[in-house]
């Protein structure tokens, strides 16, 4: 039981990089840049990875979740990010892809934005609202002070990543000269509906 | 699921063009790779990541 979940979640995640590292090098010109993005894309997926297994993979908050993927573009500035919400568990299936949305997120915002420039910050805010059995989570990422940002020419692979990184996610991007606002809303399971007993082996 | 919307000649490079595909899957990085080998043998994607959008992919 314990070694066929196992299985099915390595070769899930070995997919998962796979397709990571073909995605990477259609979308990269040089191999230094391919090296670069990739490995940071891994390194985004070993950080859920990490919280994941501190908490016996039974779900992580949302906001360490935050904290671990922004904290490297913050330098000796921890007031360039600003959270405000009530705590939120995300269950690992959510877990993984919210810290590669949050990872891209955060690379765009220091090639092109707030974390571009040593006076921009985000502000991050987010509510969660339970209605009957859902909990339908919305995210506002919104950027201050950074470089007058337009909307980019053609959407990279980062961009789909973010837009569709997420399963059943609607997000919207605006991207306002004063910096980029970027929505997340997501329907979550109730919180219970997760952990190791309560999964379903698939196949 | 894919269906021929007309009998056109066959493209040896794209032989499933005139095909629509609709890919489910809930991870993201999977199904964009599988939409892509797809789209490059020439058939249309609908794509859903959740089960009531591939229910509306039609």
């Amino acid at each position: 039981m314990l070694v066929s979940e196992l299985s099915h979640r390595v070769s899930n995640t070995l997919a998962v990089v796979q397709s990571m590292a073909g995605q990477t090098l259609r979308t990269t010109d040089t191999n230094q840049n391919f090296v670069d993005v990739f490995e940071g894309r891994l390194q985004a997926l070993a950080r859920s990875h990490n919280l994941l297994v501190e908490a016996r993979w039974e779900g992580t908050d949302f906001e360490a979740l935050v904290r671990s993927h922004l904290e490297a573009y913050l330098g000796d500035g921890p007031q360039r990010l600003n959270l405000h919400g009530d705590p939120v568990i995300l269950s690992p299936d959510f877990a993984t892809p919210f810290g590669l949305v949050l990872h891209e997120l955060a690379t765009n915002a220091a090639k092109y934005g707030a974390f571009s420039v040593a006076t921009g910050r985000v502000v991050l805010t987010w509510t969660i609202d339970t209605k009957n059995d859902k909990r339908l989570l919305k995210v506002i990422w919104r950027e201050i002070g950074g470089p007058p940002v337009s909307a980019p020419t053609r959407k990279g692979f980062g961009g789909s990543l973010i837009e569709r990184g997420l399963p059943g996610c609607h997000v919207k991007r605006e991207f306002a000269p004063e910096g980029l606002t970027c929505t997340l809303e997501i329907e979550l399971p109730k919180e219970q509906d997760h952990g190791i007993e309560d999964r379903r082996i698939e196949d | 699921m894919g269906s021929k919307t007309e009998g056109s000649k066959t493209d040896p490079a794209r032989p499933l063009q005139g095909m629509r595909i609709l890919v489910a899957d809930d991870e993201f990085l999977i199904a964009v790779t599988i939409e892509e080998t797809l789209c490059d043998a020439g058939a249309e994607i609908v794509s859903a990541s959740t089960l009531p959008d591939a229910a509306k992919g039609q």
